[in-house]
Formats: structure tokens, C-alpha cells, sequence
């Protein structure tokens, strides 16, 4: 069956962040597609001047921009998939945008297509705490899902550090991480239901408030999916009950592979804590800088460790913990003893990003995930890096789960030194797929790292990802440049059309 | 159609192998029934294939990282022998599964996503498997995932494997997260409780911040464990709440949670307390009688109780079913007569906010004709996750040759 899949072939993109080139055909059709927005959506949802897009050219990687031919604003469910099926009739490609706050340049526009942004759709739908759940819609912020339930003692787990800004829309989308993860889990770890549009605007409803759906994981699968299966508009989240009391410790080492060998030890003792953070010394000193947490200055390494839950089992863990660290000769130690000193730790490890601005004018935050021991390799290989491509690297580790946000500093003035970082940062992220781990751990892999997915996957590999592609989205209207290396026609991966359903000939037993 | 009647079974013990016989199946337009150990054949619809292809020699752990909370297996690796190895280390998968008999392997279990009492706090087997290895009905090796907890390269493909009970590809490596075995636990036991105030009882327990993690009811008229005889000595029905840790933490929660109630509670202490779940994991108290079907009913815990009396209804008779709820009332295990019409289980489980699977039928083989059960083993699909399962299908086994009808109809 052919599709009307409007690009010849396979697309092999020129450079790091290039998008498929604007197509003329669809420039040209700007006017019809907003004459029929409007049709479905009032005038203030429909923007389509150049300053009003501008607000939405880059999402959190502002190195690169490009104004869409129009955004969407829509309220609802019913006002997305009629936006869809608009798009999809004119055959216009559609980026999703939740808050704008993603690393991987995930909601980066495209010049001759439509950006539909989420953020109306805010509304908190539902809370049942008996069923330890909240249905939300996509524009609702992670901090405000807390927010609305922590009066009853409730909590949203997963904790990306830009919380307070983004939406739980773009948090499913990306799979989103925080500091809990090794204890609590990510995104997909958390979450019940989900409602979805695709691209020729169907509504697609997976899970709901039971533990698990019937048929494939679908969920699961969307989860992550950066944007290029469907468009999230409900999202049913888990909730749980808040520990009764978390403490931290913090402990210093006179080397960074020294915290590794004691994070390593807590867990070979049988604990689970509900975070542990490294940083290196430059982090350290940017942070302290910034923040004045108190940290040590001039040290290698502090490894941030907390606990939570029932008091007794916290202290308890906290002891065993200090005898860890001690055996693992930390030279440093300091328990919160009250709730202050807890977030008094936390501040600066909250602050090392925001911190990197005073040491550079400009930073590029990695986000590899490594087996745990292999962080003295990686970091003794990212310092001969740092040495070869005279750039200072700033370390800040998840080390419970061996997701490393090295923060690669440059000045974005100085001709070349933005290419230099990326190349940097690319090695690097070799570096983590060399030593068995993975290219992104949280951020996502966007327009970023999608030229460097063939280092990690083998064609087969993509193309078993290009077929959940071609299931979701055949004519890859959603997101199109992003994730995947080279576009390629899920004609050309054998993939078959059905249509609500209905294969043709249903009765045959094909299958 | 069960092996022994079949003119094949393949045994492939590499990942090369077991590609071959896949090509082959797609050469031959000749499909597969994949298992691992076979041991779960009773659970979906029986699949009408040319040959088996039984990953039980594709065995074995090829790493095992206790530091790195992970282990690398192959599929057909015998489910208690992967727990045997892990506990050495004094670690566990925390997702609990059950086993159902002797020959249950870990491919097995992932493929059918099979999760125990625990599910309510440390999640299912798809939130356990990091990454995988597999060779899809086109014939092709394919990997996914990784070794790392925190990984969001790409689509997460594991989450497909993981309960497509191998209908879209053949897994035949699985890297698996796994987490220190909890110290101790203790089970607070309730008794007389009735299916209304059992359930209140267990939502406020996994409401309270005391990090339960085992939250079942067992109405009366099902086999009580062994080592709970004791506690319902008069036949009474019996509530359970399990906490998990260290001996002081366990000690400081488990008489909060007695507190929960105004009645009278036992304590269950570590092997005692042990034992009694893994009874309810394997679903010991319910003995299926000739011409009766064990069914799975997945719903919102504050629902499950007017669930099981809508099954009632439905059964015509307030004995039936025999049942019981883990997962806080969000796991409603119960026998029904083959009289009641799967068609009337699921609605019963949809309108709740849920779905239900056939998982056993005792004295009617799969395969009769006329058994809307076997046609119906799985709550339907609507027609937007109908039309997405197809394509997946379609996308990665063009040619059906891969457990073909196991979970629906075509698919």
C-alpha cells in the first residue's frame, strides 16, 4: 500500500542538529492551516506571527533555535485531536511541547511545521488518595502534582531537578529522572494511565487506575517516547505516602574513585538509599561559591548520601552507613540532625547547575549513564579529555544509578568553542556506551544525541525501533528529525497501513 | 495442541539457533509455540502451531553483578535456581514472581509479566527488566535496553518484551535489576473481617507511611496456608499486612500497623510470615474443581470488593467465586464455573475500571471448541489499542509465525 509519506526515502541528516530541511510545499501552506485552526480554536490559542512564536524557537537547549510555522494552544483533549486531524489532513508535521524545559532539544520546532504546546491544559482532574492516584492533565507541573496531595501526606516520586517549570506531559514524554530514581524509581516506574492522540488524531487510552492493562505495555512504551508516538493529554500518576523523615550524610574523600568504592560498598552492605550524588572538586567549589552550603573546599570529592522512611529504620540505616564510609576511609563526615541541615546539605548539590554560571559563561550538561564501577575509568578518561580539548569539565553524578552529568564549560563567544564542547561531549558519551552503559539517562536523546544512536545500536536494533515508529505514526508526522539518525519510510521496513482497527479481510485468520 | 501431540519440538541453545528456527518457522510459513519451560501453557489462548520451540537449553547466567544490582541471564534459566543464586548474595527480585510449578524460567516469567504480593511497592516484572536480547518474527537479533537502571536511549523496547508473552519476538537474553533480599518481615493477621472492611482496612494500611508491602484478604471458603490455620481456627475469613526491613524498623512498624484496627491481631514472624506468601504468590487457597476457571481481575483496589460481589451476581450464587484479593484488593483472584460467560468476567472487570484474564481451566483442555473462554481469555481491546496491537504484530512478526493467537484473536 503506498503512503503519502511526503519525503524520497531515506533522509541522512548533514550536521549534529540538522533538521529536515523546510519543505516549500508545506511553507505554502501556512495560511490553510491556520484559516482551519481557527475554525477549531479560538484566535488566542492559534499564534502564527513572528513575535509571538518566538517565545517558543528553542526548548532548554537555547544553542538552537528555529521559529515553527504556527503554535497551537489547544484546552483539551477533543481541541487536540481536532488540531490532528487538521495536520494531518494538510499533512503538516507536529512537534510536541510541554513546558520547554527538555536537554535534548526534543521540542526544538520545525520550520515548516506546528508546534502544540500543552500548556493550557493544566487542570488537576482528579486525586484518590484510596487508590494512591491523581489523573492530571499534561500542562499540570511535576512540583504541583506534590503540592496538591503533601497537605494529606502525599507525594509524586520522580523529581527532575527544573520541577518547579516542568510539565508532567513532558516528564512522560522524556521518561524523566530525578535524584530518587535508585529507590523510587523514573517516570515509568510511576505512573498507571495514560491518554495519548496520535498523530491522524485518534484518542488512544492505556491503563487506567488498576496495576497493569490488558494486551502490550503501551504504556511502556510510551513512556519515553520523546514526542514521536502521540500526544500525551492525560496522565494518571502514582502517588505515595511521604517517609515520615529522611536524613542525609555527607562524606569527604580525598578522590573521587574513593566515593565510588563507598557507594559501591553501601549497596554491597544490602541498602537502598533514597539518593546518593557525588560531586568532584570543581562542582564543589562552583557550588559553595553560589550556594555557601558549607561544603568543604578544595577537596576531591563529597559523596551526598540519604535516607528515608520510618525514623527508626533512617537511624538505624544512617549508622550503618557512617560505618561504611568510615571503612572507606571517608575523611570527612556530617549527619543532618535536623530538617534545616538536611536541605542545608542538599542546597548545594541543588545549586552545582545554576553555579557553573559563574566559573563560565556558558555550559553543556552530558547525561551518560555508566555501570557504577566503571566511574573511575569514565572520570580518569573525561580528565584526559578535559586535557586535550582545554575545556574544564565539572562533575556532578546520580551515583546510585550511574547516571553522570559531567558540565562540559565554554564560552559560546569564542569561535569554535561551542563545536568543541559538542565534540567533547560526544566522546564522552562514546566513553559511556564503551564501558557498557548508555547515551542518555534522563534527558533524553532529541536532536542531541540522535546522530550518536548508531554507536549504541546496530541498524536492526533502530529498525525495531522504527517499527514501534511506523505502528504508532506511519507517515512520521510527529516530531520528525528527532531521536532517529535517518528518516526512513516505513514502507521501506515492510509495515502495513490498518486503519481504526480494521485490518483488510479481518475475518482471514492472517496472523 | 499441546507438544506431545506435535511432530517437533526445537530446543535451540544459542541465540543463532534459536534465529534459525525462527527463519525457519518464516520460511515454512510454519509458526512456533515459544515457551520457556512450558510450565505456563495453561495461561492465554492455546496457539495453534506446526512445532515448539522450548527455550529450556538456552540457559544459564552470564553475569551476575551483585554491586551492580543487575544480572544477565538467559531465558531459559530456571526461575528457582536465578532466586537460589541471587540469595547467596542476599539479594532477591523484588518483583516476587510466582512460580506455578517447577519448570517456570525467568523468560518466562518476564514474557508474561508476571509480578506476586509484593507488586504494590517495588512494581511488576517490566520494571525490572533493564535490557534484553531477542530475535523478533522477522527473524532478526535485535537488543534493547541496556545495563543501567537509568536509561532513556531510545524507545523502551523492554517494556513491549515484557508481557507480549513472546507473540512479537523470541527473547533470548534478559538483564534483569535486582535489590538487596529485605533482612526480615512480619505479617500482622487479622480475622472476621468482611470483603468491605477488609479492603478499608488494607487502604489505609498502604495509605500509612509504615511502607507495607504484602496487603491480601482471604474471605472464608478458600484453603487457608498452612501456619494460618491457628489464626482462623473457626473458618474466618483473614487479613494481611506484611512489612519488610531491617529488624528495627519491622519492629517499630508492624505494631502501627495492629494499631489500624480495633481487633484483635497475630503476628507472623520471618519464615512463618514468609511461607504464608508465597502461598498466596503461587495462589494456594484457590483449588480449581472440574468444570471450573481460575480467573485474574486486575481493578482499582477501592472497587474490588462490589467486584467480587458483581461476580456473584453474574455466577448466580453468593458462593461463588471462591476468591481472594492481594495487591491491597487490586488483584482479585478467583474460580468461577465455566457456566459464566467470559464475556460477562470481563465485563464485570471493564466496567470496574480493570480487565480480567482467564489464567486456568480445570477439566475442559484448552481448545475446545465453543469455549468462549479460550476465545475471550483476555479482556478485549477497544478499537484504538486493538488497531496499535495489530500493527506492533504485524511490525515485528509479519508472518504470524510467533505464538500466534496466545493473547488475542489474531495478534
Amino acid at each position: 500500500m503506498p503512503l503519502s509519506y511526503r519525503r524520497s526515502g531515506s533522509v541522512q541528516f548533514r550536521h549534529p542538529m540538522h533538521l529536515p530541511e523546510p519543505d516549500q510545499e508545506r511553507l505554502a501552506k501556512k495560511d490553510a492551516a491556520v484559516k482551519a485552526l481557527l475554525v477549531v480554536l479560538p484566535r488566542e490559542c492559534v499564534l502564527f506571527s513572528s513575535e509571538d512564536l518566538i517565545a517558543y524557537e528553542c526548548d532548554g537547549v537555547s544553542a538552537y533555535r528555529q521559529a515553527p510555522m504556527a503554535v497551537v494552544l489547544p484546552r483539551s483533549t477533543d481541541e487536540v485531536s481536532a488540531v490532528m486531524k487538521i495536520l494531518h489532513g494538510l499533512q503538516l508535521p507536529v512537534v510536541p511541547w510541554g513546558a520547554g524545559t527538555g536537554l535534548s532539544g526534543g521540542a526544538l520546532p520545525l520550520g515548516d511545521g506546528v508546534t502544540v504546546a500543552l500548556s493550557k491544559m493544566r487542570q488537576i482532574l482528579e486525586i484518590d488518595l484510596d487508590n494512591g492516584c491523581a489523573v492530571v492533565q499534561p500542562g499540570v507541573t511535576n512540583a504541583r502534582i506534590t503540592q496538591a496531595v503533601q497537605a494529606d501526606g502525599f507525594y509524586y516520586a520522580p523529581d527532575p531537578s527544573s520541577q518547579i517549570a516542568c510539565s508532567i506531559g513532558g516528564n512522560v514524554a522524556e521518561n524523566s529522572g530525578g535524584v530518587h530514581c535508585l529507590k523510587y524509581g523514573v517516570t515509568t516506574n510511576n505512573l498507571l494511565g495514560l491518554e495519548v492522540v496520535l498523530a491522524d488524531g485518534e484518542v488512544l487510552r492505556v491503563g487506567g487506575k488498576s496495576l497493569d492493562a490488558p494486551g502490550y505495555d503501551l504504556m511502556g512504551l510510551l513512556t519515553g517516547s520523546e514526542g514521536l508516538l502521540g500526544i500525551i493529554t492525560e496522565v494518571t500518576v502514582r502517588l505515595l505516602r511521604k517517609p515520615e523523615t529522611a536524613r542525609a550524610v555527607l562524606a569527604v574523600f580525598d578522590t573521587v574513585e574513593a566515593s565510588g568504592q563507598a557507594v559501591a560498598d553501601v549497596i554491597a552492605a544490602g541498602m537502598v538509599p533514597a539518593g546518593m550524588e557525588i560531586m568532584d572538586k570543581l562542582a564543589i567549589e562552583a557550588s559553595e561559591d553560589y550556594a555557601k552550603a558549607g561544603y568543604p573546599v578544595g577537596v576531591e570529592a563529597i559523596l551526598l548520601i540519604e535516607h528515608d522512611g520510618p525514623e527508626v529504620e533512617v537511624n538505624y540505616l544512617l549508622e550503618r552507613t557512617e560505618t561504611v564510609l568510615r571503612a572507606a576511609e571517608a575523611t570527612e563526615i556530617r549527619v543532618s540532625a535536623s530538617e534545616q541541615e538536611r536541605l542545608r546539605l542538599w542546597a548545594g548539590r541543588k545549586a552545582a547547575f545554576p553555579a557553573m554560571g559563574r566559573l563560565s559563561p556558558d555550559y553543556y550538561c552530558m547525561d551518560g549513564t555508566i555501570p557504577r564501577g566503571a566511574l573511575a575509568t569514565v572520570l580518569g578518561k573525561i580528565r584526559e579529555l578535559s586535557g586535550s580539548y582545554d575545556l574544564r569539565v565539572a562533575n556532578v553524578f546520580h551515583a546510585g544509578d550511574g547516571n553522570l552529568h559531567p558540565l562540559l564549560l565554554y564560552d559560546g563567544n569564542v569561535p569554535g568553542e561551542l563545536e568543541k564542547a559538542e565534540q567533547m561531549g560526544a566522546e564522552i558519551l562514546k566513553l559511556c556506551v564503551d564501558v557498557g552503559g548508555v547515551l542518555t539517562g534522563e534527558h533524553g536523546v532529541g536532536i542531541e544525541k540522535r546522530d550518536l544512536m548508531t554507536y549504541q545500536f546496530n541498524e536492526r536494533d533502530l529498525d525495531a525501533m522504527q517499527h514501534v515508529k511506523c505502528s504508532f505514526d506511519a507517515e512520521s508526522m510527529l516530531n520528525p528529525g528527532k531521536m532517529f539518525p535517518v528518516l526512513r519510510r516505513c514502507a521501506e521496513l515492510g509495515a502495513m497501513h490498518i486503519h481504526d482497527g480494521k485490518l483488510p479481510f479481518p475475518e482471514l485468520e492472517r496472523f | 495442541m499441546s507438544a506431545e501431540e506435535t511432530a517437533g519440538q526445537l530446543t535451540p541453545e544459542s541465540t543463532d539457533a534459536v534465529q534459525a528456527c525462527v527463519q525457519g518457522a518464516i520460511n515454512d510459513k510454519a509458526p512456533l509455540e515459544v515457551v520457556g519451560g512450558g510450565g505456563k501453557r495453561f495461561y492465554g489462548r492455546p496457539v495453534a502451531a506446526s512445532s515448539t520451540l522450548s527455550l529450556a537449553k538456552l540457559s544459564g547466567v552470564i553475569d551476575y553483578q551483585p554491586g551492580e544490582l543487575l544480572v544477565v541471564v538467559r531465558p531459559g534459566t530456571s526461575l528457582a535456581e536465578l532466586e537460589r543464586t541471587l540469595a547467596e548474595s542476599k539479594q532477591a527480585l523484588a518483583f516476587e514472581p510466582p512460580h506455578w510449578g517447577p519448570q517456570a524460567t525467568i523468560g518466562g516469567t518476564v514474557a508474561c509479566n508476571l509480578s506476586g504480593p509484593r507488586r504494590v511497592r517495588a512494581g511488576a516484572a517490566r520494571d525490572h527488566l533493564l535490557g534484553f536480547e531477542a530475535v523478533t518474527g522477522r527473524g532478526q537479533i535485535v537488543r534493547g535496553g541496556g545495563r543501567v537502571v537509568k536509561n532513556v536511549t531510545g524507545y523502551d523496547l523492554s517494556k513491549l518484551m515484557c508481557g507480549s508473552f513472546g507473540t512479537l519476538a523470541v527473547l533470548t537474553e534478559l538483564v534483569i535489576k535486582v535489590l538487596p533480599a529485605a533482612e526480615t518481615e512480619r505479617t500482622v493477621v487479622v480475622t472476621g473481617l468482611d470483603d468491605a472492611e477488609a479492603i478499608a482496612l488494607l487502604i489505609l494500611a498502604s495509605r500509612s507511611p509504615h511502607n507495607v508491602s504484602g496487603l491480601a484478604h482471604l474471605p472464608r471458603g478458600v484453603r487457608v496456608p498452612q501456619g494460618l490455620s491457628a489464626a482462623s481456627g473457626s473458618g474466618d475469613s483473614i487479613t494481611l499486612i506484611r512489612v519488610e526491613g531491617p529488624a528495627p524498623s519491622v519492629d517499630h512498624r508492624a505494631p502501627e500497623i495492629a494499631g489500624l484496627t480495633k481487633r484483635q491481631t497475630v503476628s507472623l514472624e520471618a519464615e512463618a510470615s514468609t511461607s504464608v506468601w508465597s502461598a498466596l504468590r503461587e495462589v494456594e487457597p484457590l483449588a480449581i474443581d472440574p468444570g471450573e476457571r481460575l480467573w485474574r481481575v486486575s481493578v482499582p483496589p477501592t472497587v474490588s470488593a462490589t467486584c467480587r460481589a458483581a461476580l456473584s451476581k453474574a455466577a448466580s450464587s453468593p458462593e461463588q467465586p471462591r476468591a481472594f484479593f492481594d495487591w491491597g484488593g487490586g488483584l482479585l483472584w478467583c474460580v468461577l464455573p465455566a457456566s459464566v460467560a467470559a464475556s460477562a468476567v470481563h465485563r464485570v472487570a471493564q466496567d470496574a475500571g480493570g480487565h480480567a484474564r482467564l489464567v486456568r481451566s480445570a477439566g475442559a483442555p484448552q481448545g475446545v471448541d465453543g469455549d468462549d473462554a479460550v476465545d475471550q481469555a483476555f479482556s478485549p481491546l477497544d478499537g484504538a489499542n486493538r488497531a496499535v496491537h495489530q500493527r506492533l504484530k504485524l511490525a515485528f512478526d509479519p508472518s504470524s509465525v510467533l505464538n500466534p493467537g496466545r493473547m488475542y484473536a489474531g495478534l
